[in-house]
């Protein structure tokens, strides 16, 4: 996937466990999981708005992108 | 109840009544082919190509049923948009076209069958378009299910 969730990261840095973080912006600990690893095909704003205030970080530090092999312009 | 159960319900219901009324044409066929020859306006006689024509649309028939009566199994669990009621419809469509196929070998000794191969044609493409809308329904659900 071209998207990368660094979620799991940013939560490590912070010292935030799934458990406090779910009940924090409102969704479930399999609907976290989920956006932690990576299956999730998409993110609404208000989540990410959430995720950022209550980690206090920018969309850009829980996102990434990443070019994958054979992708590259011709 | 509500009324949405009450018609899944009853729909079971018709389904299992329909398998019941087949397999007793099974055993009555033989009999009401005798008759239709006896009856019949036309000379020549279709006793044994009615019987087989019977027989395999029969075959096909009970496929048909009972996938439909799983298929109804599944909704009536709230499986409504999963890959198994897409594989059931497509073999719906499927036995529609055999059954077609079938009756229009009959339809040259009996021109009027070949209602029932265009009918049986046309539900068959009616289905495969139902089908190809559940996939994309498919589709669109799995999307709505992993945005968090």
């Amino acid at each position: 996937m071209a998207i990368i969730v660094n979620l799991d990261v940013v939560m490590a840095k912070r010292k935030i466990g799934s458990g406090e973080l779910a009940e924090k912006i409102g969704i479930t600990q399999a609907n976290l999981s989920i956006l932690k690893t990576g299956k999730a095909k998409a993110v609404r704003f208000s989540t990410l708005e959430k995720l950022c205030d209550v980690l206090d970080c920018q969309p850009g530090d829980i996102l990434e992108f990443r070019r994958e092999e054979g992708e590259e312009d011709e | 109840m509500t009324k949405n159960n009450r018609s899944i319900k009853l729909t079971g219901i018709l389904i299992k009544t329909a398998i019941v009324l087949c397999f007793a044409a099974l055993f009555i066929m033989p009999y009401a082919a005798e008759v239709y020859k006896q009856v019949s306006l036309m000379h020549d006689d279709v006793t044994v190509p009615l019987l087989i024509t019977f027989y395999s649309c029969a075959g096909v028939g009970f496929v048909i049923l009972f996938v439909l009566d799983r298929l109804v199994a599944n909704i009536s669990k709230g499986d409504v948009f999963v890959n198994d009621n897409i594989k059931l419809l497509r073999i719906l469509s499927y036995c529609c076209f055999i059954i077609s196929f079938i009756t229009l070998i009959f339809a040259r000794f009996r021109i009027i069958v070949f209602v029932i191969t265009f009918a049986a044609a046309f539900f068959g493409l009616i289905l495969r378009v139902i089908k190809n809308c559940f996939e994309e329904a498919v589709k669109l659900r799995e999307e709505n299910d992993f945005t968090i």
